[in-house]
């Protein structure tokens, strides 16, 4: 007779209570495995949309540009981009570029200022960046050469514009002079980001640079790296290129390679949700751990006799130990596995539809999207299995070593 | 092969101390079958529960088949209950989500033996004591008289020095009682096993083959009767 084959047998002879443990099992690794496929969606929304909009996972900039940034220093910039961009084509570890102006913009309806943020691209390169198409709602992107923009569908309703209307922007140019552009309203967007729906616009680079003033340079690069960390080629891109460049040129300053780990607002938020959610997690297994001591220990007060039975037998207490810690396992392999399948059940068919978070998300100063998907991570699935499973059979210990303390002559008494 | 030399034993009951056995001196030779008797309180089961390694005297001295057991760890306790000794309780205290079989087979396998030893000694074992054919029967499907059955097999099955039967005869009617005691004492004079009964029932005070009556902690009396 095997003490496994005990075990579960004993499970059977309560079966209410073990479904109860089972189940308090499954909804905390459920809740768990569905809030780190959250946490992993939203960690891949994050860098999604860091990489697209805000940083590049590494930006070069103009060093003073950031230091100044408060000011809006639009003249310190990117000179002879194009050189820069030859540069770094011939680097195997960088994947694709975005050379970039950053159109910082208001237009005016009525007595009223609507701030704009536009974003001017090279559309033939950005092709190779990102996906520019999947955020057309209606309309097309603007073409290069053409004074066209791609209107966030929340900043064109502001502006009162549809597609096939213009719209007026006054900005900055290089040379800090004022300029008012029109463009022809060419297709609305959906940018995933809130922030950005009600107030980016995409247009042409060449037309911007026109705009701007900016000649042969641009406000930024953003890079995505082939295969190496955004670190590593942010330092490489110090070390190596930002010496062979002019700081004349670049008004006292120099290219400056910067990871999206360092600019991203969002990475460094999700850093620290990391360990919130961690210790979330760790409460929910703690509250699960409680439900299969509770178990343990009324399984033991019920099975007093029984344990002095054993002990009278020749039971060695260890194996007493093993008899509760298997039950244990059971209830908790049960519940783990019931768990993760029923968290994995909700996420993968959350992570097709998404989950609409709407207004909430309105006022998120981040660039976290409305509608985020939950991705399920292999590992962290397999690590709410294990973590779940190891909680609940170390939650048995206590108990279970009580049980094998009892002195048999007690046991028998009941 | 048992010894015990002034067992004193002092246990606390609510606020009061009791003095369950007050210097006691009992000396038990091979394949005896012998009862242990007296009032309630009197110290019988104190005394079958020190015997049995499963409770420690205050002082004095037991030995088990020559070996001295009073003052031993835990775990020494423990191997000599598993390899040495045989208990039968007065509830029977078989384990419900076990068969008829596997309770038998259980002492066995605490002592690691093959499986294919453990199968053979344990359906003979069952068939010693009368249950062949309900081997596959758990407790609940079993009379008070077949589980006490499978107990006495589940407590000779290991072929213990010493079977400790406590008041074994209590939950049952007398006549299932009596067909037990029978059993046990067939058993006892053709295995030779040992076996010590606390009890204050008359029938079992009959059938032994000696007879301690205790009182107040203290042996009043010790018949040695001819079979």
């Amino acid at each position: 007779m095997k003490l496994w084959n005990i075990a579960l047998r004993n499970i059977f002879r309560n079966g209410r209570r073990s479904v109860l443990s089972v189940l308090a099992v499954a909804v905390a690794a459920m809740s768990i495995t569905l809030l780190f496929a959250l946490v992993e969606g939203i960690k891949e929304d994050v860098r999604h949309n860091a990489w697209n909009y805000e940083s590049g996972e590494v930006r070069l900039r103009n060093s003073q540009f950031d230091r100044y940034e408060y000011l809006n220093p639009v003249h310190y910039v990117l000179p002879n981009y194009e050189a820069v961009l030859q540069e770094l084509e011939s680097m195997p570890e960088v994947a694709a570029l975005s050379p970039r102006i950053n159109v910082n913009a208001a237009a005016f309806r009525g007595e009223r200022r609507i701030l704009a943020r536009g974003i001017a691209v090279d559309l033939e390169r950005e092709r190779s960046y990102q996906d520019l198409d999947a955020l057309v709602v209606s309309g097309r992107l603007p073409e290069s050469g053409r004074a066209e923009a791609l209107l966030g569908s929340r900043l064109a309703r502001e502006l009162g514009v549809e597609v096939g209307d213009s719209a007026t922007f006054l900005t900055q140019t290089r040379v800090r002079g004022s300029n008012a552009f029109t463009v022809d309203v060419v297709g609305l967007a959906s940018f995933p980001v809130a922030l950005l729906d009600r107030a980016a616009f995409i247009m042409p680079l060449d037309v911007a640079a026109g705009y701007l003033r900016m000649g042969d340079a641009v406000s930024e690069i953003l890079i995505k790296a082939d295969g190496r960390s955004g670190d590593a080629l942010a330092e490489r891109l110090n070390a190596e290129l930002a010496p062979r460049h002019d700081s004349e040129q670049y008004l006292g300053g120099q290219l400056q390679a910067s990871s999206w780990t360092e600019l991203s607002a969002g990475y460094r938020f999700l850093r620290i949700a990391d360990v919130v959610y961690s210790v979330i997690a760790l409460f929910f297994f703690l509250l699960a751990g409680t439900v299969i001591i509770n178990t343990t220990m009324m399984t033991v007060h019920e099975r007093t006799q029984e344990i002095g039975t054993l002990g009278s037998m020749g039971m060695r207490g260890r194996e007493l130990v093993r008899l509760f810690f298997t039950e244990a396992a059971y209830l908790g392999f049960a519940g783990s596995l019931f768990g993760v399948l029923l968290g994995v059940a909700v996420a993968v068919p959350l992570g097709r539809v998404g989950i609409d978070f709407g207004a909430a998300m309105e006022m998120v100063e981040m660039d976290i999207s409305t509608v985020l998907y939950p991705v399920l991570n292999f590992r962290s699935t397999v690590w709410v299995f294990l973590y779940s499973f190891v909680v609940a059979v170390l939650a048995s210990f206590p108990p279970a070593v009580r049980a094998a303390r009892l002195r048999p002559v007690d046991a028998l008494r009941g | 092969m048992i010894s015990a030399q002034v067992v004193h034993k002092t246990y606390i009951d609510g606020e009061t101390q009791v003095h369950a056995l007050r210097g006691i001196d009992l000396n038990i030779g091979e394949a005896e079958f012998l009862a242990i008797a007296g009032p309630s309180g009197s110290g019988k089961s104190t005394l079958l529960n020190i015997i049995g390694c499963i409770d420690t005297p205050d002082s004095g001295e037991v030995q088990i088949d020559g070996e001295l057991v009073t003052g031993r760890k835990t775990r020494d306790l423990v191997e000599i209950r598993r390899a040495k000794i045989g208990f039968v309780f007065q509830n029977f205290n078989l384990i419900p989500v076990l068969t008829a079989y596997e309770n038998v087979a259980m002492s066995l396998a605490l002592l690691g033996l093959r499986e294919a030893e453990i199968r053979e000694r344990s359906m003979t074992m069952l068939a010693e004591v009368g249950l062949q054919g309900m081997e596959d029967r758990r407790p609940s499907r079993l009379s008070g008289g077949q589980q006490q059955r499978v107990a006495v097999a589940r407590a000779l099955v290991k072929e213990p020095l010493i079977v400790l039967a406590d008041e074994p005869t209590a939950n049952l009617d007398s006549e299932t009682g009596e067909d037990v005691l029978k059993l046990m004492l067939e058993l006892n004079s053709r295995l030779g096993t040992t076996f010590v009964f606390s009890t204050h029932d008359q029938m079992v005070m009959e059938y032994a083959r000696r007879l301690c009556l205790l009182h107040d902690g203290l042996i009043v009396s010790d018949e040695h009767r001819s079979a």
